[in-house]
């Protein structure tokens, strides 16, 4: 049979459509429509639309919608007796209208996480990382929406979708991605009038889903408090990702309303632990029909992006479909001991390597790669390995023109004097009881000192030294390091401190210094791709 | 004003009888799509019915160059990868090893066309779900590569290549039935 004969064949397919329940599709359809249609009207009397939501009662009734979505949930998944009486039906239903309203909403929370991690990822020591989600319906019905961290953010325009890990890697789609992609899991609350669906669907999905709905009286007034509790979901068999990203986590949700208005107050996340629960995501506001202006939802990106793309089929693509995971990995590093980047890139979803990635990870020794295991949801594997680092030259400048008269780090330069990173004191250094001792100190001796201060972990000491914002993630690095099995003492960097010098043009001095440091960690890859070649993933 | 573009002007008043009108016109060919994306018709059922909703819910927004085949398709394509990709998700296995095979009794005792296409209906099922969709919205949708690639967020040259494979493997399994045969 040749292809056209294929093709002719396929064509034919014909399945009666007999079989399917047509009332059912055109009726909720023609539903659908009504309120896509009265949508747009009620966007076309701006004004009034205001003045309507003025008024505390219609914006607190804007999130019934919700509160349905729990009585009927906990009705029919739990097969728990709902205490909504007929008339709270009534009003919960009157309210859910003005849900339908909704054509902006703000939000602003706050989640145990990374800056610049994925937006799933949960520490349970890691410190609070602010959160904030817009999103916008137009008058033609676009929907445009934005998440953003501090260090990663994901926008549609109504056209594309791009998330950007800053400083300069970016993904794009040529699509308006929904809601809650690239695991920004906690987004479709943004989706206050369809939040019934999908948290129906999920709990559906997920037999291991618990809900429960309860009455309770908090300092601001009596409340309706819903409870979904789930499972760890995944083979944790190797517990490797328990408990560090949110899927993978024994955890409770919580939605808290306000029993008489039904409005949505808050929303929060506990992680169930031996030792109790954490709270690892919370809402502290939301604001509904917010003006929020369009140019928000247009991302500014860097001259140097790095776009991620799916890997294509190399002409010589079999190679790397039959490596195994392991070999995967020593070929990967390989390609960056060789500083062989074109190599390197058969192993990466980018278009160009980094200019960066090249300087830290060109020249490296591996000293040893372990057996690969796989852990919860992710689809791909783990491979342990170790590796050395070739010696990197930098520079840190240095300052002491501040009101304590000693010299602090300002920032970071690479051996060719590019910025690296930029050390912001957002107030000034601090007149310290033994002022003193450290203004006497040269740049030389700070640089010293404050490595000394890293490698006892001494935080207190380096606040000397940098900002508090540079302690911050430090520790949560530290924080991350050990929760993911690092002996971070292990492999802290060596550090040689060379001279100093003046530069005129920054009005500050630079001291050289050549680290050394071995890295010790999981390669995450996988093939799950249309050239089924296995891509670094993570963990590099 | 071609006929779709009339139904369109007509559903964004409101119309809902226009809605069964475009449901009777298109109703054959999406259920195909569906039922052979998916190969069970209670999950076709759920794409469509969702599909729908996603069309009616766009309805005041839409714009259209021609006719409203290509759209409604790629919407039953969306759901159905949407629906997959969930129970892919429950059962933590790859999209392309999902269970398709659980009701394929019920589909084809109702396939209407010949036993040629009976055979290439069985054979798309063991086809990655990727190479499956592709080949499907090509052949049976008539949509072209690129807007393929749009519609699945792909380049165009992967989307080539899925077919490429997708046809190879179809051709493999029907050639090696035969001889079996």
């Amino acid at each position: 049979m040749n292809n056209e004969r294929i093709e002719k064949l396929a064509k034919e397919i014909r399945i009666k459509p007999d079989v399917i329940n047509k009332d059912r599709i055109l009726a909720d359809a023609a539903n659908a429509l009504e309120k896509a249609i009265a949508a747009k009207a009620i966007v076309a009397r701006t004004s009034l639309w205001r003045t309507i939501m003025n008024s505390r009662i219609t914006k607190l009734a804007a999130a019934a919608v919700i509160l349905i979505s729990i009585v009927f949930l906990t009705t029919i998944l739990t097969k728990t007796t709902s205490t909504a009486s007929a008339a709270a039906v009534q009003m919960l239903t009157e309210a859910s209208k003005a849900v339908e309203d909704v054509k902006s909403i703000h939000i602003k929370a706050q989640m145990r996480t990374l800056p610049g991690d994925n937006f799933s990822l949960i520490g349970l020591e890691y410190d609070f990382v602010p959160i904030e989600m817009w999103k916008k319906v137009d008058d033609a019905g676009i929907l445009r929406w934005r998440i953003e961290k501090p260090r990663r953010v994901i926008v549609t325009d109504g056209n594309s979708t791009i998330m950007l890990m800053k400083p300069n890697y970016a993904v794009k789609s040529e699509r308006p991605y929904p809601i809650g992609c690239f695991d920004a899991w906690f987004g479709p609350l943004m989706n206050v009038d369809g939040l019934l669906d999908s948290a129906m669907r999920e709990a559906k999905n997920r037999s291991d889903t618990e809900l429960h709905l309860r009455q309770t009286v908090s300092s601001s007034g009596p409340e309706s408090v819903l409870e979904i509790e789930s499972k760890a979901a995944g083979d944790l068999t190797n517990d490797y990702l328990k408990n560090k990203f949110i899927f993978e986590s024994d955890h409770k949700e919580v939605y808290y309303f306000d029993a008489e208005t039904k409005l949505l107050k808050g929303f929060e996340v506990f992680v169930h632990t031996d030792k109790g629960d954490v709270l690892i995501f919370e809402v502290n506001e939301i604001e509904y029909n917010p003006q929020i202006d369009d140019g928000l939802f247009k991302l500014e990106l860097p001259q140097d992006v790095v776009w991620s793309q799916e890997p294509q089929v190399l002409p010589d693509n079999e190679k790397y479909v039959n490596m195994t995971p392991k070999q995967a990995a020593e070929a990967f590093f390989k390609a960056c001991a060789d500083a062989n980047w074109d190599e390197y890139l058969k192993f990466q979803g980018s278009s160009r390597v980094d200019e960066r990635q090249k300087e830290i990870y060109g020249g490296l020794e591996i000293v040893s790669i372990g057996e690969p295991f796989k852990s919860g949801l992710y689809g791909g594997w783990f491979v342990p390995y170790e590796i050395k680092l070739r010696p990197q030259e930098m520079n840190v400048r240095l300052s002491n023109v501040n009101s304590a008269k000693r010299f602090v780090i300002t920032g970071w330069f690479d051996s060719k004097m590019q910025l690296r990173e930029d050390e912001k004191w957002s107030n000034e250094p601090e007149v310290l009881a033994n002022n003193d001792v450290y203004a006497k100190m040269s740049p030389q001796e700070v640089v010293k000192a404050f490595y000394a201060a890293l490698s006892r972990q001494d935080f207190d000491e380096m606040r000397k030294f940098v900002p508090d914002s540079d302690i911050k993630e430090t520790k949560n690095e530290f924080k991350m390091a050990a929760m993911f099995g690092i002996d971070v003492k292990k492999q802290l960097p060596t550090v040689e401190v060379g001279e100093s010098s003046w530069s005129a043009e920054q009005s500050a001095y630079f001291v050289k210094c050549r680290e050394s440091r071995v890295k010790k960690f999981n390669l995450a890859v996988r093939n799950d791709n249309p050239a089924k070649r296995w891509i670094v993933d993570g963990g590099f | 004003m071609s006929e779709d573009k009339q139904i369109l002007k007509r559903l964004q008043k409101g119309d809902k009888d226009a809605l069964r009108l475009l449901y009777e016109k298109y109703t054959d060919i999406l259920v195909s799509v569906a039922v052979t994306l998916v190969h069970d018709v209670q999950t076709a059922e759920d794409c469509l019915h969702d599909a729908f909703i996603d069309f009616a819910t766009a309805v005041p927004g839409l714009r259209i160059h021609s006719n409203l085949r290509s759209y409604l398709i790629s919407c039953v394509a969306n759901r159905a990868r949407d629906l997959l990709r969930k129970r892919a998700k429950s059962a933590n296995v790859d999209l392309g090893l999902v269970e398709l095979a659980a009701n394929t009794d019920e589909p084809s005792s109702r396939l209407t066309t010949s036993e040629g296409a009976q055979q290439v209906f069985d054979a798309l099922v063991q086809l990655p779900y990727e190479q499956r969709e592709v080949f499907i919205l090509h052949v049976q949708g008539d949509m072209t590569f690129q807007l393929i690639a749009e519609q699945v967020g792909a380049s165009i040259n992967t989307v080539q290549s899925r077919y490429r494979y997708g046809i190879e493997k179809l051709r493999s399994l029907l050639n090696t039935e035969c001889e079996n045969e």
